[in-house]
């Protein structure tokens, strides 16, 4: 499991080829959030339709259906124009699809959120929420 | 899987091995010459079968011209990956930024378990964000627990 970092995605296919590679559904929502701001709550609910599916089938056949209710609606020009192309490109190629459950181990959750906590522990207390430069962070 | 008491760190032990990152680790890495820095090196690499539990070790590292990357951990942390990835062998990496305003990285290496909780293996303090470290620091951490703990950590998810 780990965000949609490239190199950590290459990575990890070069140490484990056998191994899935489970993707963070709070990392994609918080880049589709900042990517579209103005229509994420919608945009939130198919992502989160996706994110639950089982089988790699349906997961596309969703992709499919979410597409044709976007495209038929006039409000979501905008949409169509920039997050379809966007989304495909980005989190339907094949490397970062998997951020279904039916990707991820059972029971397991969907995030990464248990590492990110653990990393603003150490920004937060160990390091007091400073950016420092070399010389300081040594000190 | 029950996990050994004696694997799991006291307050006291994870308080020291905060104190330790902190103080020892980074600090003493400050105003290293490449000489100076190899004979700290030298003189951090314990076995990890001679260390204690909960003690840090340095398990591999490389400095270059252009790239520094160090790996460390404690025994205690390496033993609980184990018994981890025998029930799930689900890893979970993750990076951090921000702590220095340069291209200083440190990542995280853990198993996760049902309940959410990590259970970290070794961090890695690294100055490039690419392939290159990235699979080092893994194929690193594969030979580690394979030396000690005869562990050949194939994760599948």
């Amino acid at each position: 499991m780990s965000d949609f970092g490239p190199w950590l995605t290459k990575a990890i296919s070069t140490v484990f080829p056998q191994a899935s590679q489970g993707k963070c559904y709070f990392h994609l929502k918080q880049n589709i959030k900042k990517k579209f701001p103005k229509h994420f709550p919608l945009l939130e609910k198919y992502i989160e339709a996706l994110s639950l599916c089982v089988h790699e089938d349906d997961f596309d056949d969703l992709w499919q259906i979410i597409k044709k209710d976007i495209k038929k609606n006039n409000g979501l020009k905008e949409i169509e124009e920039r997050f379809i192309p966007y989304f495909e490109n980005t989190y339907m190629a094949p490397q970062n699809k998997g951020f279904y459950i039916g990707k991820l181990p059972p029971g397991y959750g969907r995030t990464n959120n248990c590492l990110e906590g653990h990393h603003r522990y150490i920004k937060d207390e160990i390091f007091q929420k400073r950016s420092m430069d070399m010389g300081n962070f040594f000190n | 899987m029950e996990l050994p008491e004696e694997i799991l760190p006291t307050s006291i032990q994870l308080t020291n091995r905060r104190f330790y990152l902190k103080k020892e680790i980074l600090k003493d890495l400050k105003g290293k010459t490449l000489g100076g820095f190899t004979n700290w090196i030298k003189k951090m690499n314990q076995k990890v079968k001679q260390c204690g539990l909960h003690d840090f070790v340095i398990i591999s590292w490389k400095l270059t011209d252009i790239d520094f990357k160090l790996m460390f951990t404690t025994r205690a942390l390496l033993l609980n990956a184990v018994l981890q990835a025998m029930n799930g062998q689900y890893l979970s990496i993750d990076s951090t930024h921000k702590l220095v305003n340069c291209d200083f990285k440190f990542t995280t290496f853990a198993t996760v378990t049902e309940s959410q909780k990590i259970a970290d293996i070794c961090y890695m303090l690294h100055f490039h964000e690419d392939n290159e470290a990235f699979v080092y620091g893994m194929k690193e951490l594969q030979k580690t627990l394979k030396e000690n703990f005869k562990f050949s950590w194939k994760p599948t998810v």
